[in-house]
């Protein structure tokens, strides 16, 4: 249920999600505003259509008022049939005339249009018709217009009665029906019988039955319309446009027509009278009858108009009453649809009021908050869910603030405990820095010692030439060489390796360098010369460390050079055609490691041009900072590149350059010892060199 | 009430006059041969021919509209001629004293208007009238190609 009803709401959810608090209320305010409307519009348009039919109902109101005054100038005319030719009569005439003309043009259904046109037709009868005519078939010429005018009334009632009201319809049937027939028939039985026509005599009679049904169809319309209102009171309110010659002074008051009402029942009945009378009598007797109904009947002709008059108005009396109620219906919606908004538009922007003010008390309090201020607390008046946060949000500082009050104090106290121990190991970092200090001095002095204990002086014959080098990896080294004349003219020249690094290697190397020379001075073979170092230094070795090395003896005489190697890399010679060799040897032991050991000796000849090198791993073993060891092939290269008429000291730096090239400022991995012996004995004295 | 009470009556008039002209229907085999009454138009007016049932409403002022919707004028001959007599009482079925009494009737009410008199044929033709069709009778052997027959009720 609860998924269903998420998701129902998701896009209304989604929709919240887009907008901020001021874009939801306008949103909600607009949608009940649309919904307003949208409610109210039949309303609106009910008010607006009753209005319009209303309205309809006085057009119809004034078109039966034309009407009746067409009727009552065709009964004036009527009257004046003999005297027709009188300007008074062309006068009406014209205006009968311009009448019935405006009839056709404004008659709107097809009965209305078919009614006008028979009218105008029997009107042109009657104006075209000349006194050659009976004077009865020009009377039954004005009785057609008035019956057709009668049927054009009914039809006119009967489009614009709307059943909307039934005192309005009341008023509608008198004033269309019940009066202008009153009219014709009263003014019929005269003129009948003030002319004499014997043809229609037979009539006149018959013709007070219809003014006795009129007359009591009359009273109690007129009862309708006018008495009953009269309890209301008329209002004096007239919106819709009227005739102003029919405003009698007491209009309004109902009075008037009740009295115009009782006289017109009392002359009717009196007409009746009189109608009889003149039947009845003869001669003189006769004509006072006559007389006598021609003043009955002019008194209920004019009752009638006035009757006709008031009810008129009447009937846009109950109009406008109809359309002012209606369009204070109309403004009291307006008024209730206005006031229902400003309540709304009231609620919604105070209720966002409400939430925007703790919003920013929330917002506020949280900066602060984040600002340092953890005392900070938020303190809303309202009761909705924001004061929930509200609560939850100083709950949570209150335990932040109690946290961080905790941090604080175990912070100080190890700032304290830390003050403590920084201070002593401040002490301890001067004692180490004067120790450190004292050793790297000692260090400093033992590798000036250990530099010192190697040649730095080398031959620099004529015919030939020696140099070499040894750039420690750290401090002290365990690499060596030297180079040294014997007493048999010959010229012992040695690169050695002690395993290990550092002050024992050192000294190892100051030990290994001493029996190693010493045992040549004994000797006259490189190999015997290894293995007596051997053996002294297995005895002399309590560290177990071990040296390799590699001792030649060089004869400047005959360029003859013969080597022994004890574990070390065999030498190079570069020959005067740019070719490299590696000299061979023989995997024998590193000294050191087992005593009793042999050497094999190995002999070559260096001639005219020959370059001799011997180095140590520190050259081969040069690592670059992409961790690339410099390596033999590298060397070779380097070796069959270097210039071939070039001292021994320029191949030794130049081999350093490079090699320092290579590793790029990168830290040495091992000690770096080269020794180079160039033969520079030009090739015209080159001597025999057996090997 | 009265004006219901007056439409009703008006409707009983008109249920006794279609009875009238019912009647009349039968009538037409009784016309003298070579005394014939036609009724007419003018000539160049396109005219079906007319029932009796047709051509006593319009005389009687039920009805002033043609079949082909124009709108007609009936014209009598005088009261006091023989063809007056001959064409209600042998064509309409009606003496003269209920044509009377009848036209009486119609005056007072307004129901209508008793057709206009004419002396001749000729004198009907020259009436100026307006738009309307002029409608009459005569006696078919003083017939003239001036008008056409509408109804022909003997021979």
């Amino acid at each position: 249920m609860a998924t269903l009803r998420l998701t129902l709401l998701k896009p209304a959810i989604w929709l919240s999600s887009q907008l901020n608090f001021a874009l939801k209320y306008w949103t909600l305010g607009l949608g009940i505003a649309l919904v307003g409307a949208y409610l109210s519009s039949p309303l609106f348009h009910q008010i607006h259509s009753t209005i319009a039919l209303a309205t309809l109902q006085g057009s119809g109101v004034q078109i039966l008022t034309r009407h009746n005054q067409l009727l009552i100038q065709l009964v004036n005319l009527r009257a004046e049939l003999a005297t027709r030719e009188s300007p008074a009569y062309a006068q009406e005439s014209g205006a009968v005339k311009t009448a019935i003309e405006g009839m056709v043009r404004d008659a709107k259904s097809t009965e209305e249009k078919k009614l006008s046109k028979l009218l105008e037709r029997t009107w042109t009868h009657i104006s075209t018709t000349g006194t050659e005519e009976s004077l009865d078939k020009r009377f039954a010429a004005f009785n057609a217009a008035t019956h057709t005018l009668h049927a054009l009334s009914r039809e006119t009632a009967r489009n614009y009665r709307l059943n909307l009201d039934p005192d309005l319809d009341a008023a509608f049937d008198i004033i269309a029906i019940y009066l202008p027939a009153v009219i014709d028939s009263t003014s019929k039985q005269d003129h009948v019988i003030q002319w004499g026509i014997a043809s229609m005599a037979g009539f006149v009679a018959s013709e007070q039955m219809n003014l006795d049904e009129a007359s009591s169809t009359l009273l109690s319309g007129v009862n309708q319309v006018l008495l009953q209102r009269n309890g209301r009171g008329l209002s004096q309110s007239v919106q819709v446009e009227k005739p102003k010659e029919s405003s009698p002074a007491n209009y309004g008051s109902g009075g008037f027509m009740d009295e115009n009402l009782q006289k017109l029942l009392s002359g009717l009945r009196q007409q009746q009278d009189a109608v009889d009378q003149v039947n009845t009598t003869t001669g003189a007797e006769s004509v006072a009858a006559k007389r006598t109904l021609h003043a009955i009947a002019q008194s209920n002709l004019r009752s009638a108009q006035l009757l006709l008059e008031e009810s008129t108005r009447a009937a846009y009396v109950i109009i406008d009453e109809r359309i002012a109620g209606l369009k204070i219906d109309r403004i009291r919606l307006i008024g209730a649809l206005f006031v229902s908004g400003f309540l709304i538009a009231y609620l919604l922007y105070a209720f966002y009021i409400g939430v925007i003010k703790s919003i920013n008390a929330l917002s506020r309090g949280t900066n602060s908050f984040c600002a340092g201020q953890r005392d900070v607390r938020i303190k809303l008046k309202s009761r909705d869910e924001l004061s929930l946060v509200a609560t939850n949000f100083n709950t949570m500082a209150q335990e932040v603030e109690r946290l961080v009050q905790l941090i604080e104090e175990q912070n100080q106290t190890r700032e304290r405990d830390l003050k403590v121990l920084v201070d002593a190991l401040g002490l301890k970092n001067e004692e180490l820095y004067t120790v450190n200090q004292r050793v790297h001095e000692e260090l400093n002095l033992a590798r000036s010692v250990q530099l010192a204990i190697l040649p730095n002086q080398f031959p620099d014959e004529p015919t030939w030439a020696a140099h070499a080098c040894m750039h420690p990896a750290r401090e002290l080294g365990g690499d060596f060489y030297d180079c040294f004349a014997l007493p048999d003219g010959r010229y012992g020249v040695l690169v050695a390796d002690v395993s290990g690094k550092g002050v024992g290697a050192a000294f190892f190397m100051a030990v290994s360098r001493t029996v190693l020379q010493d045992s040549a001075l004994s000797v006259r073979t490189p190999s015997e010369m290894l293995a007596i170092a051997n053996d002294l230094l297995c005895s002399r070795n309590p560290m177990d460390l071990f040296v390799t090395a590699c001792y030649g003896l060089f004869d400047p005489k005959d360029g003859s050079f013969e080597y022994a190697s004890a574990g070390h890399h065999p030498p190079m010679v570069r020959r005067t055609t740019g070719s490299v060799e590696v000299l061979p040897t023989t995997n024998d032991m590193a000294l050191g490691v087992l005593q009793g050991m042999e050497y094999q000796e190995h002999r070559t000849c260096l001639y005219s041009g020959d370059t001799l090198l011997m180095y140590t791993d520190g050259v081969t073993e040069a690592f670059s900072p992409q961790e690339i060891a410099y390596g033999e092939k590298r060397l070779l290269s380097w070796f069959a590149d270097s210039p071939t008429q070039c001292a021994a000291s320029s191949l030794v730096d130049a081999l350093v350059s490079d090699v320092a090239r290579f590793v790029d400022g990168a830290e040495a991995s091992d000690d770096l010892t080269c020794l180079i012996l160039c033969n520079k004995r030009p090739s015209e004295q080159d001597l025999d060199c057996i090997v | 009430m009265s004006f219901f009470n007056i439409t009703r009556r008006r409707l009983c008039n008109g249920v006794v006059l279609s009875l009238m002209c019912t009647a009349c229907t039968g009538l037409q085999a009784q016309v003298v041969e070579g005394n014939g009454i036609v009724v007419v138009v003018k000539r160049g007016i396109e005219l079906t021919p007319l029932t009796t049932d047709q051509v006593a409403r319009i005389f009687l002022g039920l009805s002033d509209t043609l079949p082909n919707g124009g709108t007609v004028i009936p014209v009598d001959a005088p009261e006091s001629s023989v063809l007056y007599q001959d064409f209600y009482s042998k064509v309409l079925g009606k003496s003269v004293a209920q044509i009377k009494a009848y036209r009486a009737r119609q005056s007072f009410t307004g129901a209508g208007i008793p057709p206009r008199q004419i002396a001749s044929l000729a004198q009907a033709f020259k009436q100026d009238f307006a738009g309307p069709t002029v409608m009459t009778y005569t006696r078919k052997r003083e017939l003239d190609d001036q008008w056409s027959i509408v109804l022909e009720t003997g021979k």
